[in-house]
């Protein structure tokens, strides 16, 4: 029986996984970077680089390296949108890692402001409870042995890495505080992140309602407050991806996806 | 000029009013006409050329599925202005025309409206067409229609009063249900297709009217029957032919589609979304098809010009402007108009018209009137007010609210000088510039779809152009400080740390020491050090200290003494001075820079300044000034994230790409970044060449260094810490000790080439034998440093001797002049001392002390080394014995150079070599002298077998082939003979070899090797004789056991006699071939028995086939004379002779022995058989003689008794017929089975005469038979076979002897008792 994996590794960082890729990409040597292995295989997880065998970029790990040698401050924040949204409930028992990246951004991101090191033990626990008792889980986990669900904070670190790196920064000296700007790239990938896990339709006006602000904000990690003023300056950077709805009438603020956004759409 | 088909364009209203469903009740024609009066001048549109996009082919497609049943459900959408009911209408007018009852577009307020306007409609065209139905429709209607419980009740057959108490209960509603509105809709269809027509479509319009109210009430959720009509329509899909099609704005689908997605996904595949059809190109598509449709096509051109068409379009675009297509046609009439009232003098309707009539409101649909705002204002300002060239400019940029009006614009219309004159004199307070440098547009400003915004960052952008002047001072600190920020995209941080950065202020230029390496040169130049001076054109270097390995200099250059024209011909170059390690590069911070801006700043930036004097210098100065706001308090905290993480970063890239241009990087053929790497690697190749070989090989390259440390430091031996002797091991066992794995041992070693070198290039894999390890050689600094200290002129004295020594820091200024890192240095020494080269001595570096080596004892070692190793090789010729010669040559010729020019340490390694192969190579030949004797020993011989002889001399018995047999044999005893003689000199000189090997020598080890290896020789010559021998053996009594074999099988064969004819011929066949073989190629018929052997088995087992079989058939024929016997002679079983045992060695024997017995059992049965005709003849004998028989008193008895007689006779004839035929029966089985017959028939005969004799005789005997007569026959019972006469007498004594005789006379003829007399 399948057993479902809630721990993030800590040992996968940022830097290593993105200089495996880069290693990869160059065809370079990549074994001195420490526990190549894993990073390797949190790039096969999130996609980037593909199945078995010796390891070769996707499309996207190519996107995101071609990315990279401009942006490489966006590298971080699109790993960080990888991450957050690799986990889709419709398919709730694959990627559960990444269910725990998730729901650590969503926790962090409803404390607004944490002590990480204060809490981190409290949010261990915490998280531990509530990954046992989503209902997406709970079938798988009441056949494995109990305690099957236990993060520790190591875990929790394994997701922090990479919040570490996003720019404006959320995590700083073990404070996390989520932030008041992201990159545009960032909220055109949540975009199309939203669109899909609210089942909206691309080319049709979305309403913005308080649900998709929510994720958006989620995702960006950026206070509700700044969101519009986020869409104002992505409408003009990607126009042809994304169009300002009405925002006249009763039905609050529309936004219009022209199409679902790749990391191909990024920086061209 | 045929201007008559433009008045159908003046009376084309804009807007098409829809009606209320209500109005459908009595009104229909009304709207009929005002529906179609309108959609005559309808033009349906498509995308460019796309048809499938167009309201037509929507249209056809729709109306195809009605037809197919598919009831198909759909939407148009569109937002407000668009023509989402004209094109609703069309499809209605096209449903009508494909003979389909259509209801055109209504208000759809409530459900029921759907009921309304379908009835009303189907009642009109009904009215129409087939009167007499009308009534049905009107009937249908009011069933549905009518929610009065009295009608509920009726509907459905209940009683007022249960309906009343269904409602009470809840149990009923009186709102209509969506299924109520499908069913009303089926029965609708099925009336309409009775009156001849094929199905009926029903277009609700404006169903924000439907749902708004309610959604915003948010008591019910009006989405819930509109979902559950739609459910309920797809479930008729195949059976009915109704279409339903919804015009909807496109913010209500976009509500809907949140609300319940899976409505619209219900939707599916007949939407219409009007705002692909109405693009930009719509009003010049739609002039076009309103010129072909009305006829005026030849004067289409004259009556408005095509860039009207084009600044209506983009008018059209702007939802702030105008009401999209409504402003089109509102326009498209008043051209008409305008063309109908020129009484035939036309003039093109320019776009300053258009804007006129924006003006003077002859066009309606203005949105928020904001061109007239935007262009009133701008026309009543001072600069413009009164200069009519100026007006008209000003008029012509409101009519490209968009795209501005380009230069070819303004100069089509005369205006370029006046649009100049505003862009000089109104920029940008009144005017923008916009577009691309190469084609660049004049707009209005407060036409500028962004010039509403006045949020902070525009403020800031205002303020900053306002005070921005390219001459000032200021700007060019701004510019040179914002390009040292630059700096951090060129040396960027992940391969560059900034050890100084320094601003430019009054005192000093800008400048910045980096240390790190580009990609470029990471592998040759890792760590190097680069000194960047930046300096605007205003002044001069301040300081002429270089702080790096190599400077760059960077002088922004404005060139403000040469015109725009000729300023911007400047692209900038770079100069390099590979002497002085420079390179300086002047750019020109003249150059445009807005189209290397990203989208979101150009679009930022374009609200404030005039794009054309957006300059690389203007970029930076921006840059820093934002850089500044953004520290400001008032400024939010998304603006200043925005500015430092996005914008700045952005502004720098497009003027890095501006400044970098390619023509800067030509002597590279790169731009950008890379032609200031390329320029640093290049000054650094040329500062250190190949002098420097880098150990800064990756990141944790100390840690490995300091692992080839401990390495050093745990070998004993001098020659192995120089590298000069091999460090061996299995690639497992070297990484161990290097603290690696062997996996990434390869990795290791191939980061420091030249410290580590693995024997013979790799490590050699499990299955190759030789041996491998590694050589930890001098890196190229240990031998400059080394070549340093013999140069020394210092000399110190270290335990009583004395040594050489340099100071440590000359050894690190020396090395970092080759352009090693301090770090690198640091290690060279820890290494060296780690060999035992060097040590550090208060800031001294000196040699360290070692014991001293002859030369000359040391050269009489290497002779002898080398004598001794071409002495043993000589005589062995191994791998091993070749290293040592070459070890030998290696090391003379070393000496040789010593001699010339000595090293001490290399002296003292190579001593440490030759003392270490001395002992080695006396080991080997120990080893090879003691090898010789084991040789030696390995050679004894041993004496063949004693029965070798014998074999070999025993004679094969005779056949047809033995005598070639023989001879060869013979030649192989002779063979023996001779080998026994040799051996025995063999055995003689190995004795004495062995005897001598006791005093060998180096020396004498080739001679002594030479003697073992002749008796080697012989010793295999006589083993290989051996061999032939023992074959030989065993071939002979191979042939013995053959010859044999053949015999006892020839004998076999006889014994089976003809049977085995076949079998004989093959055995002597075989004897033959043996023969031949022998007589042709004897050797190889030797060799050969085995081959005849199996043969021969093969014969044997024929002939014991034979065998087999003879005694089966043996067997077989016994028991079938046995079984006659039995079954024809009556004989008893037991009483048959005993079975008779085949034998296959004498198979005609046994057949004589059964022959005989079957004879003797005849014979005895012939007695029998004779007996019986006695007894029978006797017995008729008797009974002529019978009293009471003889005497007549039986009846018919002299017949039978003459039968008895002939039979008797007959019986006498067969036995004798009998007799004589047994002796030619016996043999023959089948005519033994037919004398057994004529026994058998015999025997029958033999029993009638018997029943004959016993029918006579028996009546007679058993009837009145007397007391005496009872009793003598009693008394002859007891008297037990002793019949004497007197005894009987006496027991008879009661009766007289009269008596007695007479009894016996009777009993006699009567047969009862029979007399027999006997002779005394």
């Amino acid at each position: 029986m399948a057993t479902l994996n809630f721990h993030v590794r800590h040992e996968v960082t940022p830097e290593r996984v993105w200089g495996v890729l880069d290693a990869i990409a160059t065809a370079v040597d990549y074994l001195h970077i420490t526990q190549s292995d894993r990073q390797i295989s949190r790039l096969r997880q999130l996609g980037l680089v593909s199945g078995k065998g010796t390891p070769q970029l996707t499309e996207d790990g190519r996107q995101l390296h071609r990315i990279g040698q401009r942006r490489l401050d966006l590298v971080w924040e699109l790993l960080h949108f990888l991450h957050y949204s690799r986990w889709r409930p419709n398919d709730p028992t694959a990627n559960t890692m990444f269910f725990t990246y998730l729901d650590y951004c969503n926790l962090l991101y409803e404390s607004k402001t944490t002590d990480l090191n204060a809490e981190r033990d409290q949010f261990a626990a915490e998280m531990t409870q509530r990954i046992s008792n989503v209902s997406y889980f709970t079938d798988m986990l009441s056949e494995l042995a109990k305690g099957a669900v236990s993060l520790s904070k190591s875990s929790l670190i394994g997701v922090e890495h990479w919040l570490a790196k996003l720019s404006p920064q959320v995590v700083a000296n073990d404070q996390f505080e989520i932030r008041q700007y992201c990159p545009p790239e960032l909220l055109l990938m949540a975009l199309g992140y939203v669109t899909e896990m609210t089942n909206a339709q691309v080319g049709i006006e979305q309403p913005l309602t308080d649900e998709r602000r929510e994720i958006l904000c989620r995702v960006c990690l950026i206070d509700d407050g700044v969101l519009n003023q986020m869409l104002e300056w992505l409408y003009p950077e990607y126009p042809d991806l994304v169009l300002p709805g009405t925002s006249t009438g009763r039905y609050g603020q529309f936004v219009r996806l022209l199409k679902l956004p790749s990391l191909k759409d990024i920086v061209q | 000029m045929n201007l008559e088909g433009l008045r159908a364009i003046v009376n084309k209203d804009e807007i098409v009013p829809t009606r209320q469903a209500s109005d459908f009740l009595a009104g229909s024609q009304e709207i009929d006409d005002l529906y179609k009066h309108h959609v005559r001048t309808y033009i349906p549109l498509q995308s460019g050329s796309d048809e499938a996009s167009g309201v037509t082919a929507f249209a056809s497609r729709f109306i195809r599925q009605v037809k197919e049943a598919k009831a198909p459900r759909g939407y148009i959408t569109a937002d407000f202005g668009y023509g989402k009911t004209s094109a609703g209408l069309f499809v209605w007018q096209k449903a009508q025309d494909a003979r389909l009852v259509a209801v055109p577009p209504f208000k759809l307020n409530r459900l029921e409206d759907l009921l309304d306007a379908t009835a009303g409609w189907v009642a009109y065209i009904l009215g129409k067409t087939v009167p007499n139905l009308v009534e049905k429709a009107v009937e249908i209607y009011q069933l549905f229609q009518n929610r009065e419980l009295d009608s509920i009740a009726k509907r459905y057959g209940v009683t007022l009063d249960q309906a009343e108490r269904m409602y009470s209960d809840r149990a009923l509603q009186l709102n209509i249900t969506p299924q109520d509105i499908v069913r009303f809709f089926e029965q609708m269809t099925s009336l309409v297709i009775d009156a001849g027509f094929e199905g009926l479509v029903v277009i609700p319009d404006e169903l924000q009217q439907y749902l708004d109210p309610e959604i915003k009430s948010g008591k019910i959720d009006p989405l819930v029957p509109l979902f559950d009509i739609i459910t309920e329509l797809m479930n008729q899909q195949g059976k009915l032919t109704f279409g339903f099609l919804m015009i909807i704005t496109s913010k209500e689908l976009g509500v809907i589609n949140d609300q319940r997605g899976d409505l619209i996904d219900r939707l599916r595949g007949n939407t219409l979304d009007l705002r692909a059809i109405y693009d930009r190109g719509f009003p010049a598509r739609l002039w076009g098809l309103f010129a072909e449709t009305f006829d005026y096509s030849e004067i289409s051109d004259q009556l408005v010009d095509e860039l009207t068409l084009d600044s209506l379009g983009q008018i059209a675009s702007r939802p702030d402007l105008s009401n999209g297509p409504r402003t089109v046609i509102n326009a498209f009439r008043r051209i008409a108009r305008r063309a109908l009232d020129s009484g035939g003098s036309i003039r093109p309707y320019s776009p300053i018209d258009l804007v006129d009539d924006f003006l003077t409101n002859q066009i309606a649909f203005d949105a928020r009137k904001l061109l007239q705002e935007a262009t009133n204002k701008a026309l009543a300002t001072s600069l413009i007010r009164g200069n009519s060239q100026l007006e008209q400019a000003i008029r012509l940029l409101a009519a490209f609210p968009v795209d501005g009006a380009t230069r070819d614009v303004q100069g089509h219309y005369g205006l370029l000088d006046a649009c100049t004159e505003l862009r000089a004199s109104g920029s940008p307070e009144i005017v923008i510039e916009i577009g691309d440098r190469h084609r660049p547009a004049l707009m209005l400003r407060a036409l500028d779809v962004a010039q509403e915004n006045t949020d902070e960052l525009s403020l800031i952008l205002r303020e900053f152009v306002r005070n921005y002047e390219v001459q000032a001072a200021n700007q060019m600190q701004r510019a040179v400080n914002s390009f040292m920020a630059l700096l951090s995209l060129v040396f960027k941080p992940e391969q560059w740390s900034t050890a100084n950065l320094e601003l430019r202020n009054f005192a000093r230029n800008g400048e910045a020491v980096f240390v790190g390496t580009s990609p470029e040169m990471a592998k040759r130049f890792p760590e190097r050090t680069v000194h960047v001076r930046v300096m605007g054109d205003d002044e001069s270097i301040s300081d002429t200290r270089l702080e790096g390995e190599c400077s760059l200099v960077f002088v922004l250059a404005r060139n403000l003494d040469l015109s725009r024209q000729e300023r911007l011909k400047i692209l900038g170059a770079m100069q390099t001075d590979t002497s002085a390690f420079t390179a300086a590069f002047s750019l020109n911070v003249m150059l445009p820079c807005f189209d290397n801006l990203n989208r979101a700043t150009q679009d930022q930036l374009r609200r404030v300044v005039d794009v054309e004097d957006v300059s690389v210098i203007m970029v930076l100065a921006l840059h820093a000034y934002l850089t500044e706001a953004a520290e400001r308090d008032n400024v939010s905290k998304p603006l200043k994230e925005m500015i430092k993480r996005s914008m700045s970063v952005r502004l720098l890239e497009g003027a890095l790409e501006v400044l970098l241009n390619p023509a800067v990087g030509s002597a590279y053929g790169v731009n950008g970044g890379l032609i200031v790497e390329k320029a640093v690697s290049t000054l650094i190749t040329a500062r250190y060449g190949d002098q420097y070989e880098t150990l800064i090989t990756y990141k944790q390259w100390r840690d490995n260094l300091r692992s080839y440390i401990s390495v050093l430091r745990q070998l004993s031996s001098f020659a192995q810490k120089q590298g000069f002797a091999l460090v061996e091991g299995t690639k497992e066992e070297i990484a161990k000790k290097f603290s690696t794995t062997a996996a990434t041992f390869d990795a290791f070693q191939s980061r420091f080439p030249d410290l580590l070198k693995i024997e013979g290039g790799s490590f050699p894999s499990r299955r190759e034998a030789r041996k491998s390890g590694v050589l930890l050689t001098r890196h190229s600094l240990e031998e400059v440093i080394l070549n340093w200290l013999e140069g020394a002129s210092s000399i110190t004295t270290r335990e009583h001797k004395t040594v050489r020594a340099v100071k440590v820091d000359e050894v690190y200024g020396g090395a970092a002049n080759m352009g090693y890192r301090p770090d690198e240095i640091k290690f060279i020494l820890e290494i060296m001392e780690a060999r035992d080269l060097v040590e550090v001595v208060g800031g001294w570096l000196q040699e360290r002390s070692r014991p001293s080596v002859s030369l000359d004892v040391l050269a009489e070692q290497v002779m002898r080394f080398k004598q001794d190793a071409d002495l043993l090789h000589a005589a062995v010729h191994q791998d091993e014995t070749e290293l040592f010669v070459q070890r030998g040559n290696k090391y003379a010729n070393q000496l040789k150079d010593f001699r010339k020019h000595l090293k001490e340490s290399e002296l003292v390694a190579l001593d440490e070599q030759v003392q270490s192969d001395l002992r080695l190579l006396q080991t080997f030949v120990n080893r090879g002298i003691n090898q010789l004797g084991e040789r030696a020993e390995k050679l004894q011989l041993a004496d063949l077998p004693n029965d070798w002889s014998v074999t070999l001399g025993t004679m094969i018995r005779a056949s047809a082939f033995t005598s070639s047999l023989n001879q060869v044999r013979l030649r192989h005893g002779q063979m023996l003979q001779t080998w026994n003689n040799e051996a025995s000199t063999f055995r003689e000189r190995l004795s004495e070899l062995i005897t001598d090997l006791a005093n060998l020598e180096l020396a004498s080890l080739q001679r002594f090797t030479g003697r073992v290896n002749l008796l080697t020789e012989t010793h295999v010559k006589l083993n290989e004789q051996r061999r032939v021998l023992d074959r030989a053996v065993q071939h002979t009594t191979a042939w013995q056991l053959t010859v044999n074999q053949l015999h006892d099988l020839l004998e076999a064969i006889q014994r089976q006699g003809e049977a085995a004819k076949d079998l004989l011929a093959q055995s002597q066949e075989i004897e033959r071939t043996i023969a031949r073989a022998f007589e042709t190629q004897a050797i190889e018929a030797f060799a050969a028995a085995d081959r005849y052997q199996q043969r021969i088995a093969q014969l044997e087992q024929q002939v014991a086939g034979l065998a087999s079989q003879a005694e089966r058939k043996f067997t077989r024929e016994q028991e079938q004379y046995r079984s006659l016997f039995i079954q024809k002679a009556g004989v008893n079983q037991e009483k048959l002779w005993h079975n008779i045992i085949h034998s296959p060695s004498n198979p005609d024997g046994v057949y004589s022995n059964m022959y005989q017995a079957i004879t003797g059992q005849a014979a005895d049965l012939l007695d029998a058989i004779a007996g019986d005709i006695e007894s029978s003849q006797t017995a008729l004998f008797g009974l002529r003689t019978m009293s009471g028989l003889s005497d007549g008193h039986v009846g018919g008895a002299e017949a039978q008794l003459v039968l008895l007689e002939k039979q008797i006779n007959q019986s006498n004839d067969d036995y004798t017929s009998i007799s004589a035929a047994l002796e030619i029966s016996v043999r023959n089985l089948n005519q033994f089975a037919d004398w057994t017959e004529a026994v058998s028939h015999l025997q029958k005969l033999i029993s009638i005469i018997n029943a004959g004799i016993r029918e006579l005789r028996e009546p007679i005997q058993t009837s009145n038979i007397s007391l005496n007569e009872e009793q003598l026959l009693r008394n002859l019972g007891e008297l037990k076979g002793a019949n004497n006469l007197l005894r009987l007498r006496q027991k008879m004594a009661d009766i007289s002897d009269d008596e007695f005789w007479l009894l016996l006379r009777n009993m006699s003829e009567r047969q009862l008792i029979e007399v027999t007399l006997k002779a005394q």
